[in-house]
């Protein structure tokens, strides 16, 4: 027991440590997103945690802490909705759709259906769900080189990508959306009998009654501490209540946060940085318990991961020349917008984690787990290749290209 | 108000329609404890705003919040939701008694350590004293002692007596956060209470060994478990501390987060090696302040903006947890028994502060820091059923206690918040830092010298 306790303390420190801004400089003059500079660790220690030898994330201690994976979500989901700033998306270039179509639709698509031939072939049974879901999770970027460099140089089309970014995000969440409402979780037991888009509607609609409510809270709050109170009172409100009707928590705090963003409030620039700031620790602690969740013993799932990783890099490259050809003028080469497009963003495995735990019953168990080693393993394998590749090329080229 | 009022409403509404999806008996695991916190918080604190509106303190709104929603009312939050909530009841005890420890400057109070022993001591003697007087009177009308020899029942007695007597910490620091509270009652109160509650920890385990005797239990097991519970806590308490220590002097990053962080941990070693959270961290805080330079308000005072969620969600938790099924049962004994407490706390109280001369104007209103009950109660309350239920009488005295807590609970922070406000300490306090730290630090070095 001394032992679960210790282990537990030992994890806190390191996701405190690893939240330390000295990390977070490191990350943007390298280029490498949270999983790879911090997060793979945390992984990995939720899996040897898991193991019945070392004992310390036991079935007891993971139930203990599904609500704080649940609570995780949520506040993933408004990281996600709040990026959404439909002022700023007023302001993105002639031609964007076509930019996003390729660089996020094509992927999308190739990865589903990569990944359903795949599934098939190694014996699973036909499934669009999980072949939408790991086009879900295909389509989030994390162009972290870009991000850092439209931030440093101010440079145009880093500053378009990073921009695209935030509309990936939004897509993978909108087909986790998708997914949640054609193929029910709990339809069984409900009580609710609802055709399947008027689960759209019960969706959009939860999710915009309680940004609505998250608002009318946060504008009440008499000082910060009483906001950030309310903050997290709203978001595990709404992870609660997407987990209850069976909708992920991710969508719906994610339509909240995109209310919540939208509308006018004087402090929203610090409401923004509070929920920022505690994203680090809690995704931190995320992928500790997705780690603990995972089970990466499967030789079926590193393959899924490999046919994952293929579609999906290969799609950012097709998409990258075909947006250079019918996108905005401002992109750099193809090469580099497939480069700084390519490493996965954290929100891939919240969506794999959210629909595991939303879907994951006994008999859908395997091919739950292969997926969620190839989102995870692809993530980690993408973003290794695409720092080699970008150091080969020395570095990403957007200033050239702007020029 | 208005604006509470509706907030509220919206967000019971939201939980009914939710609620409404599954079967009653279903519940789900991670969301099911998510939506209770969510909505006990939410709900808790629009509560609290509509009551401060009526005048009355924040925690009732918080109590009477959670009772409506628990399942002896509504069943909104249900039996298993405040299962599935007990880790964040634990992080929540652990930070309030974190901040109580972290208050408790005996450097400060030093000039009114012996008004605070006086009173605490008389109050808790006369309160064990009169306590078990009277239930032992009253031991031929309680069903789980009337086939017991007199010997039997005097030590059952006496153990009711003990756990009854139990002050409240969380609530004092409670109310005098909210009411920003600063002055000679409030750090006695705070003092009183914090010193009163170690005691009676340290009394139950004492008296446990008594009633095993009269019951001709030499249950050594037993008494080992129960004194590694009490002074293991303590111990752990030390090593939380100097954990802290190490982190504020090295790290010195996101405090409020590494302490939440400190306070979760506590809260599962206390499930998995059987110590008391609330002991722990009160140590902690204690040896914080007290035997290391660094200052425990400060630390208060970082984790300060956590105290508000902290306190509703605790409150409201402890006020779903009240079955009016169980106080229906034994309402007469209970009222009766709250009666009996809140007399012999109060003779007792005012006569030690009369031995330790006590100004007349703190004499008036100190003593209204007693009445009030919650988590060392409930808690003994608990460990008396676990470990005396198989004798015959634990259920039944554990069920009695708890329906004296419920009325102490409920009571006594209006008494409080009144005596607060009356005696001027409301509001002297500087915002944003801990109950009992004044606005202006030369009172406080004044007290100290």
């Amino acid at each position: 027991m001394l032992r679960v306790v210790l282990g537990l303390a030992c994890a806190l420190v390191l996701a405190v440590l690893a939240a330390h801004p000295a990390v977070r400089r490191v990350e943007r003059r390298l280029g490498l997103t949270v999983l790879v500079s911090s997060g793979v660790p945390f992984l990995v220690l939720g899996v040897a945690f898991r193991l019945p030898q070392v004992g310390i994330l036991t079935d007891e201690v993971v139930v203990d802490l599904r609500p704080a994976l649940e609570f995780g979500l949520g506040w993933l989901g408004f990281v996600v909705g709040m990026q959404f700033d439909v002022r700023e998306m007023d302001g993105l270039p002639d031609k964007t759709g076509a930019l996003v179509f390729f660089e996020t639709g094509v992927p999308l698509l190739a990865a589903a259906g990569a990944c359903a031939l795949a599934l098939y072939a190694l014996g699973s049974p036909w499934s669009p769900r999980d072949a939408m879901v790991l086009g879900a999770c295909a389509a989030p970027a994390a162009p972290v080189a870009a991000v850092a460099l439209a931030r440093a140089t101010g440079s145009s089309s880093a500053s378009l990508v990073a921009r695209v970014a935030v509309l990936d995000d939004v897509a993978g969440v909108a087909v986790l959306a998708l997914v949640c409402a054609l193929f029910r979780p709990t339809d069984e037991l409900s009580a609710w009998k609802l055709p399947h888009v008027a689960w759209l509607f019960v969706t959009l609609g939860m999710g915009g009654v309680l940004g609505i409510l998250t608002y009318v809270l946060v504008r009440s709050a008499s000082g910060p501490a009483e906001e950030v109170a309310y903050l997290i009172g709203a978001v595990s409100l709404s992870a609660g209540m997407a987990g209850y009707l069976g909708i992920s928590p991710l969508v719906a705090c994610a339509i909240a946060g995109a209310l919540l963003t939208n509308l006018p409030h004087e402090r929203m620039d610090d409401l923004r940085a509070t929920i920022f700031q505690l994203e680090r620790p809690l995704y931190l602690i995320f992928l500790l318990v997705a780690g603990a969740l995972w089970d990466p013993t499967a030789w079926q799932g590193w393959l899924l991961a490999l046919v994952f990783v293929v579609a999906r890099v290969g799609a950012k490259l097709v998409g990258a020349y075909a947006a250079v050809r019918a996108g905005p003028t401002d992109l750099p080469d193809a090469p580099t917008l497939a480069l700084a497009l390519s490493p996965q963003s954290p929100i891939a495995i919240a969506t794999i984690v959210s629909f595991s735990a939303m879907y994951g019953r006994a008999d859908q168990a395997t091919a739950l787990a292969w997926m969620t080693t190839a989102v995870i393993a692809g993530a980690v394998v993408t973003e290794i290749g695409v720092q080699a590749v970008g150091r080969l090329r020395g570095g990403m080229r957007f200033e050239e290209a702007a020029s | 108000m208005i604006r509470a009022a509706f907030l509220l409403a919206l967000v019971v509404v939201l939980v009914a329609a939710a609620r409404s999806f599954l079967p009653e008996e279903t519940s789900l695991v991670g969301s099911g404890a998510a939506l209770a916190f969510g909505f006990v918080l939410l709900a808790a604190l629009q509560s609290g705003t509509l009551f401060a509106g009526l005048r009355m303190p924040r925690l009732t709104g918080y109590l009477v919040c959670g009772f409506v929603a628990g399942p002896s009312v509504t069943n909104l939050v249900t039996e298993r939701m405040l299962v599935d909530l007990k880790l964040v009841n634990g992080v929540a005890i652990g930070l309030i008694a974190l901040s109580a420890g972290g208050e408790l400057s005996f450097r400060r109070v030093r000039a009114r350590l012996g008004a605070i022993v006086a009173t605490g001591g008389f109050a808790l003697a006369s309160g064990v004293l009169f306590l078990s007087l009277a239930f032992l009177a009253a031991s031929p009308l309680l069903p789980f002692m009337a086939d017991a020899g007199w010997t039997q029942r005097a030590a059952i007695a006496l153990t009711m007596g003990v756990v009854f007597s139990a002050l409240s910490p969380t609530v004092t620091l409670a109310l005098l956060t909210e009411t920003r509270a600063a002055g000679p009652i409030s750090e006695m109160s705070l003092g009183i209470v914090v010193v009163g509650d170690l005691v009676i920890v340290v009394a139950f385990a004492a008296v446990n060994a008594v009633v095993s005797a009269a019951f001709g239990q030499a249950d050594t097991a037993g008494m080992s478990a129960l004194l590694f519970h009490v002074f293991g806590s303590i111990g752990a308490g030390v090593v939380v501390a100097l954990l802290l220590l190490v982190y504020l002097k090295l790290v010195h990053l996101r405090v409020p987060l590494f302490v939440f962080g400190v306070c979760f941990l506590c809260a599962e070693a206390g499930t998995r090696l059987h110590l008391d959270p609330l002991l722990v961290c009160l140590t902690a805080g204690l040896f914080l302040e007290n035997l290391t330079d660094i200052e425990g308000t400060k630390l208060v005072h970082e984790i300060q903006p956590a105290a508000m969620p902290t306190f509703a969600v605790f409150f409201a938790v402890a006020g779903a947890g009240l079955h009016w099924d169980v106080f229906k049962l034994v309402a007469p004994i209970a009222v009766g028994m709250a009666v009996v407490r809140g007399g012999a706390l109060y003779a007792g109280g005012r006569l030690g502060m009369a031995l330790a001369r006590v100004a007349p104007a703190e004499r008036r209103w100190l003593h209204f820091a007693l009445y009030s009950q919650s988590g060392v109660a409930i808690g003994l309350a608990i460990l008396l059923k676990e470990r005396f239920g198989p004798s015959g009488w634990g259920d039944g005295a554990s069920a009695c206690i708890l329906g004296g807590v419920m009325v102490n609970e409920m009571v006594g922070p209006l008494l409080f918040k009144t005596a607060l406000v009356r005696s001027g300490e409301a509001g002297k306090g500087k915002p944003g830092v801990g109950a009992g730290t004044s606005a202006d630090p030369a009172p406080a070095q004044a007290v100290a010298h």
